[in-house]
């Protein structure tokens, strides 16, 4: 007989329908399920949006757009059944086909008939939900051959204001706002996560899983790494922490996670990362451990154990930021001390326990018992220490930290903040500076020196240029304002976008450094030789430096010279003789 | 047994008579028809065909075209080679420094940096200037006898169909005289080419000079009645223009210049060797009386495999290594044979039906005639096996057995005329096709369409002309970015394809990584492909 009542729904159940595999992951608008809807966060966006429909504001084409899950479907429900009679024309089914039928294509026309060259324009508002490919396909569907597809200015618009197109958006009659949820930050401040976190909590009667009725008649909840998880993950600081490593793990591939995305981290974490697909009842596998007397089991799947060591595309990227693999003090002494006092170390877990998580005193026990080996044991304390004081665990490693540190500067910078006093910009110029004649040239001294290409690359290089990437230099290097907030200030504002990249502009070449191109040009800076597939990402910074080379040189740059056959390097500049004649002076740099 | 005899063997196997006389071979077909068909007097000129190729090039350094197109176009001639401005730049007062110490450091870099070694061989491997200005070219000319095109190569490929061209001419003509953008040691190597050819020194050139060159009197007469094939002519003016036009620093517009120049003429010679050779197999199934095959386009023969992801194995299978022995080991190896062919059969055509017959030969027009002229057929069979007899006979090698076997052959005239002027040139087949393109695009550096792996050949597109490409077919377009699939119809327009579509993500993905393919979602069709610059 089951140790729990059968007629009441599992909640491990619910929380494993959450992943992104799970057939109801993918929302349709109009028809979300049940779970769905409980499983809906509202955001800043949802808000803005709201407040700019029921405004005087309301813009005639509002297009909500972004990539398959990122929240298209659920907004645009949110919208028309909120203020419907603002909208007079909703297409809120064109977001899941990837190619757009030529009936899809039809459908989109008569949507945007009202938009068409020429046309004034709707009586109400017109609202869609389209994913960023099915714009540009039907675009491209409707083009007939070299004529005009009478849609050309709303074709400049939306793919200048998705930054798609480098084409001046035409003048139009009409109004539109396009909200690119891709620029939506879903973790960190304003993020979903902390409040999905909160919807998973087994004790939350409005949450995802009601309360988790099924609980409460059972016999095994300190089996069940489940509820402790939802617990633990739900309390505290823990949602904070949590939320933190999300954020940063969506700075490392410089790219907001997708709700869809989130959801399935969340099930991951809740469920200690395992499918629970074995039983019918996903809660018969939790009285299956318990009748095996089974706590390895439990600690495996309990979140201090699995919270750096989860599978998925971001528990992927979540695990290198595990703070017991960074070089700090705090994680050195509580790695050092794990397995010398059992007793304090169970202790250390239980602390995690803010009531109701009994799967932790299971697991708090089997540590006493000595039977969790002192590594495994350090590790999860380290985690269960961060999960309790986040504040005290810098998340990811220095180049992420203090790649943060730029970005917050830079998104000042991009507001049109005071730009005279921009230290963290300026150290980022530095790097780059040092990068490129570390990776690319040679450094005198602080002097970085770029190559001016030979055309033979087999050769190296024997003439090089002082690259200084100064900022009255503008036609050689300058920081340019977030793109996205610069080309679609409003719309970047519906979006509450936060920029994940500094763009820069080198040489004439834009290129935008994020997390991962600032982990290249730090580890090129201090020497280290890049991966192929990482020279292939330097591949535009490589062109910019063939052109930041050129640009400098045409300035009069003086040269750096390396003798062939000779490790001396001299410097070559223009000087005058006492006669007044132009004559090149050549003076030796080093040996 | 004499020439005549072998003749008339052939000609009677069809019932048909044929004589050779004193520079014509006179035929008449059982049928009646008599026809007079002129012989060349000179049976080297037979290989040329002048409105597809304007001059019988071997292969060369490809820097050494706009070498030649500078100095064509500053009317330089006699002028001492460049190891000449080399050596003298440790001399005294060449080089603006003030002792002699300072002048051999400079002297040494810039002999390493503006000089290119070749890759070594027998016959180049002396290094030679970069032409990054016509102060350098005009004044001093590369290394050893030159055996490539001209300016006439440029000057063809600037055939707009009526005349030349102007505006990519005068484009690069002012590229190469501008001498902004200069570092401090071009400005020296410029003054040191300038001042050591004292008053006859010349520092700039002009297309209006190019214009009124022999070459351009040669090339327009060459084309007079249009070009062979004009479409891979307007690409490439459409091209050029585009890579001069780009935001590159000077150097590298030069280097862009060259590289265009390459990749069109190289893929020029495939394609007309894919046509004449295709129009030949036509035209022997037409004269056969079953009718010309279709011909395929030319259009995504050339398959590919993507250089910019780092190396990879390739087996004889792969797509990139069959294309290769299609395109190479079959149509561009028998270029001079097919060359010679079609002209001698056009020699037939005009004779026979002078009418109809246009001014330049094309196989793929005769094709289509002899499937309407049954007549015509039997002249161009009787024909072409007699000219297989007399040309093999012309040649101090050919043997009593040869002429024999080709009289006796069962084998369809046209087929013969080929085969046997195949046979005949088999010991230099290479000089005028393959050793041509691969020079221009078999590389191991910078700007490589052809690759070597083991014993495997097979084409490979490497970055260079992978952000070349992007450029131009984005400009053919008119768009500023370009769905992938578009962007891949827009290579096949050059013959160029992926693979496979294995190949396809490939090349996706390296585009991605170099900056130059943007992904909107996850969803294939939403993959831009937008230059760099």
């Amino acid at each position: 007989m089951a140790p729990f009542d059968r007629s009441l729904d599992s909640p491990i159940a619910a929380i494993r329908e959450l992943r992104a595999s799970a057939p109801g992951a993918v929302v349709s608008a109009g028809a979300m399920t049940a779970l769905q809807e409980e499983a809906y966060v509202a955001t800043e966006t949802e808000r803005l949006l709201l407040e700019l429909a029921e405004s005087e504001e309301c813009p005639d084409l509002l297009v909500i757009s972004g990539s398959a899950g990122s929240g298209k479907s659920a907004l645009i429900d949110r919208l028309v059944s909120a203020c419907e009679e603002r909208f007079g024309t909703v297409l809120q089914d064109a977001t899941h086909s990837d190619t757009p039928t030529e009936g899809q294509a039809d459908v989109l026309s008569r949507f945007f008939a009202p938009f068409a060259d020429g046309v004034a324009g709707p009586d109400r508002a017109s609202l869609i939900a389209a994913n960023i490919g099915m714009l540009l396909a039907f675009f491209a569907a409707i083009r007939n051959g070299e004529g005009d597809h009478g849609f050309r200015t709303l074709e400049t618009i939306l793919k200048h204001r998705l930054g798609i197109s480098s084409e001046p958006p035409r003048d139009a009659p009409w109004t539109v706002a396009v909200v690119n949820l891709d620029l939506r930050p879903t973790a960190g401040p304003g993020g979903l996560l902390v409040e999905m976190l909160g919807l998973t909590d087994f004790r939350n009667p409005s949450g995802i899983v009601k309360g988790a009725p099924r609980c409460a008649t059972c016999q095994v909840r300190a089996w069940c790494p489940v509820r402790s998880n939802s617990i633990i993950a739900s309390s505290g600081a823990a949602p904070a922490a949590i939320d933190g490593l999300a954020a940063r793990a969506a700075a490392e591939r410089g790219r907001h996670d997708s709700p869809r995305q989130l959801w399935d981290f969340v099930a991951r974490l809740l469920c200690g990362d395992d499918g629970f697909d074995e039983r019918d009842d996903p809660c018969d596998a939790v009285a299956d451990a318990a009748e095996r007397d089974d706590r390895k089991w439990v600690w495996e799947r309990l979140l201090p154990r699995r919270l750096f060591a989860m599978g998925g595309d971001l528990g992927g990227r979540v695990r290198i930021l595990d703070p017991s693999s960074q070089p700090s003090a705090r994680a050195h002494g509580t790695l050092a001390r794990a397995g010398i006092r059992w007793d304090a170390d169970g202790d250390a877990l239980l602390e995690l326990d803010p009531g109701g998580a009994e799967a932790i005193a299971t697991c708090a026990d089997d540590i006493k018992a000595g039977q969790v080996s002192p590594a495994v044991t350090g590790r999860g304390l380290v985690a269960t220490n961060y999960l309790l004081h986040p504040a005290d665990w810098p998340v990811g490693d220095a180049i992420s930290q203090g790649f943060e540190k730029i970005l917050e500067e830079y998104s000042g910078f991009s507001a049109g903040e005071d730009g005279s006093h921009l230290p963290e910009l300026e150290s980022l110029t530095r790097l780059l500076e040092k990068a490129l004649g570390r990776s690319f040239g040679v450094l005198e001294g602080d002097t970085p020196y770029v190559p001016i290409k030979a055309y033979d690359p087999r050769d190296p290089s024997r003439i090089f240029v002082r690259a200084s990437l100064s900022y009255d230099q503008s036609n050689i290097y300058r920081v340019e304002p977030d793109p996205a907030a610069s080309r679609d200030p409003e719309g970047a504002r519906l979006a509450t976008h936060r920029p994940l990249a500094v763009t820069v502009q080198l040489g004439g070449v834009a290129f935008a450094i994020n997390l991962p191109m600032y982990r290249l040009l730090e580890a090129a800076a201090t020497g280290t030789v890049a991966s192929t597939s990482d020279l292939a990402r330097f591949y535009g910074l490589r062109r910019a430096v063939e052109a930041l080379a050129r640009a400098a040189a045409d300035q009069g740059e003086e040269l750096a010279v390396e003798r062939p056959g000779h490790a001396r390097r001299y410097r070559v500049r223009k000087t005058r003789t006492i006669g007044g004649q132009k004559i090149l002076a050549v003076e030796e740099l080093s040996r | 047994v004499s020439i005549e005899q072998y003749v008339n063997e052939r000609a009677g196997r069809s019932g048909a008579g044929a004589t050779v006389g004193k520079g014509t071979l006179e035929i008449e077909t059982a049928s009646g028809e008599q026809v007079s068909v002129p012989l060349p007097e000179d049976w080297s000129s037979a290989f040329d065909l002048h409105h597809a190729f304007p001059g019988r090039a071997r292969g060369d350094q490809r820097e050494f075209l706009l070498a030649a197109t500078i100095q064509d176009a500053a009317s330089a001639s006699g002028v001492p080679e460049d190891k000449e401005l080399r050596k003298g730049l440790a001399e005294q007062g060449v080089l603006p420094v003030p002792d002699d110490v300072q002048r051999n450091v400079l002297a040494s870099v810039m002999r390493e940096h503006y000089w290119v070694r070749p890759d070594a061989s027998a016959r180049a491997s002396r290094p030679f200037a970069f032409p990054f200005h016509a102060a350098i070219s005009a004044n001093y000319k590369p290394p050893g006898r030159y055996k490539m095109y001209r300016s006439d190569i440029l000057l063809f490929l600037c055939w707009d169909g009526q005349d030349f061209d102007h505006a990519p001419l005068e484009a690069l003509c002012n590229l190469l005289s501008d001498s902004s953008g200069f570092t401090l040691l071009d400005e020296a190597l410029k003054d040191a080419a300038v001042q050591s050819r004292g008053e006859e020194a010349i520092t700039e050139i002009s297309a209006n000079a190019l214009l009124a060159s022999t070459q351009a009197v040669k090339v327009r007469d060459y084309l007079a009645n249009g070009a062979f094939h004009q479409p891979a002519l307007d690409r490439f003016r459409a091209d050029l223009i585009t890579a001069l036009e780009m935001g590159l620093p000077r150097h590298d517009r030069v280097e862009a210049a060259i590289l265009t120049l390459s990749l069109h003429l190289a893929l020029y010679y495939y394609e007309v060797a894919y046509l004449l050779g295709a129009g030949l197999d036509s035209a022997t199934h037409a004269a056969a009386g079953s009718g010309p095959p279709p011909l395929p386009p030319f259009a995504g023969l050339l398959r590919f495999r993507v250089g910019a992801a780092g190396d990879r194995p390739v087996r004889r299978e792969d797509g990139c290594a069959a294309a290769w022995r299609q395109l190479d080991d079959r149509y561009l190896i028998s270029l001079m044979p097919n060359l010679g062919a079609a002209n001698l059969l056009h020699g037939v055509w005009r004779a026979a039906r002078p009418a109809e017959a246009p001014p330049n030969a094309d196989p793929r027009a005769l094709a289509a005639a002899l499937a309407q002229d049954s007549s015509l057929r039997s002249v161009v069979d009787v024909a072409a096996g007699a000219l297989a007899l007399v040309y093999a006979d012309q040649d101090a090698s050919a043997s009593d057995s040869e002429l024999g076997a080709i009289a006796a052959s069962e084998q369809p005239g046209i087929y013969l005329l080929r085969s046997t002027i195949h046979d005949h040139l088999r010991g230099e087949l290479h000089y005028r096709s393959r050793a041509v393109v691969n020079q221009l695009v078999k590389r191991t550096f910078g700007g490589s369409l052809i690759r070597r792996r083991g014993s495997v050949l097979f084409f490979e597109l490497d970055e260079e002309l992978l952000f070349l490409l992007v450029k131009f077919v984005l400009r053919r377009q008119g768009d500023v970015e370009l769905p992938f699939q578009q962007f891949l119809a827009g290579l096949a327009q050059y013959g160029l394809a992926p693979q496979d579509r294995d190949e396809e993500d490939e090349l996706a993905e390296s585009l991605e990584r170099l900056g130059m393919l943007h992904r909107y979602s996850d969803a294939g069709e939403a993959m831009y492909v937008r230059h760099l610059l």
